[in-house]
């Protein structure tokens, strides 16, 4: 697996403009060339490489106490950390209402991924906004946040330095872009590689060597710290990040999932203060 | 639990988890007049990478030194593949030849 990503690595098409390559998900956005489809297929490999395993594990485990089911809950519930305590809960045998409680609690985080992203999607109708919720994790909110700020983004940029025909070009280019192509293709490349993941785990067991299997769930963790490195701009993102991965380090035995969702507002509201008290 | 019941949970927690994840996309609130909402990716990315490097008992060694590794590739080439490929792949070799 591990090789199979450096020859996917290595077989990227050359680079046709020279500008877009600085990062991969920049080079990504040649609209001209790819549609949004393409983009966040690419976009959602690691995720994919991340989720398989992990789903997989899930899966293997997870047969042994609720069989058939476990392929259900991916399908259903869609959330890793709160399917593994779920499940723990399960083999326990904690009471249903504890079980879902516990679920609502771990997966509450959701709720700031969600209010980021719609500052992308919210002049969708109502019915695309239902199918992208239902997509929206820990990973495909990292990809997506990252992706659709560069996406947009390069779509200004193009479109400012033609003064001339401004209104026509940004028109037609703001059009050629689909946010909810791009989050919908995300969220569903993601989806099936988690359910289909699950599902392997359930009907072949482990088939991927120990060694491998240990070792890719890391994929998740580095991507996480790439989109890290890359969104930090100034100093007091670097107090942002520090302040977040502190208290979630600290929190994370006690409260799964609480502990990203109090790091992320102490570090928010931390930053904000600062940003009032010296300007920004 | 029997296999009905532990379907009739599943659909709870599908319940449950599905509510944040939509109610902010129906909310008459305009967010971004929120500043802190900016933070949010940082601290977000922050919040779920580090409890995977350390806990409160410690630092996880080889993750440490791949996450490390990670960080610099993504700061010095800003490529999401080679960071992502060079960090697993180190700590698949640290793991492999224990060398910690």
């Amino acid at each position: 697996m591990v090789v199979e990503l450096e020859q996917r690595n290595n077989n990227q098409p050359p680079p046709k403009n020279q500008n877009t390559i600085k990062t991969f998900i920049n080079h990504s956005s040649n609209f001209g060339e790819m549609s949004e489809f393409k983009i966040a297929l690419k976009h959602s490999i690691p995720i994919v490489l991340g989720y398989l395993p992990v789903s997989m594990a899930f899966g293997v485990i997870a047969a042994n106490y609720i069989g058939s089911n476990s392929v259900l809950m991916s399908a259903l519930v869609f959330a890793g950390a709160s399917q593994f305590a779920a499940l723990q809960l399960f083999i326990l045998s904690s009471s249903a209402i504890f079980i879902v409680f516990t679920t609502f609690l771990i997966n509450l985080r959701h709720i700031l991924m969600s209010s980021f992203l719609n500052t992308y999607h919210k002049n969708l109708g109502k019915l695309k906004k239902v199918a992208i919720a239902f997509g929206i994790t820990d990973e495909t909110f990292a990809i997506a946040s990252n992706g659709l700020k560069d996406l947009t983004r390069d779509l200004e940029s193009s479109n400012a330095p033609n003064t001339s025909n401004t209104s026509n070009a940004s028109k037609e280019s703001k059009a050629s872009f689909s946010p909810f192509k791009y989050q919908f293709t995300l969220n569903s490349v993601s989806y099936l590689s988690w359910v289909s993941g699950t599902f392997l785990g359930f009907v072949a067991g482990s088939m991927i060597p120990e060694e491998i299997l240990n070792v890719l769930p890391f994929t998740l963790t580095a991507l996480f710290l790439y989109l890290l490195v890359i969104n930090i701009s100034e100093k007091r993102d670097v107090g942002v990040a520090l302040i977040a991965g502190a208290i979630s380090v600290m929190l994370a035995g006690i409260a799964i999932g609480w502990n990203i969702f109090i790091a992320t507002l102490v570090a928010c509201f931390v930053g904000s203060e600062i940003e009032r008290k010296i300007g920004g | 639990m029997d296999q009905i019941e532990v379907t009739l949970v599943i659909l709870g927690m599908a319940a449950v988890t599905y509510l944040p994840r939509v109610l902010p996309f129906f909310t008459k609130i305009d967010v971004q007049r929120y500043i802190f909402l900016k933070f949010i990716p940082v601290a977000i990315f922050s919040s779920l990478a580090m409890p995977d490097l350390m806990g409160v008992e410690g630092v996880h060694v080889s993750r440490m030194v791949a996450a490390v590794i990670a960080v610099v590739v993504a700061y010095k080439t800003r490529r999401m593949f080679l960071t992502v490929f060079m960090a697993v792949f180190i700590l698949y070799l640290i793991e492999k030849l224990e060398v910690f």
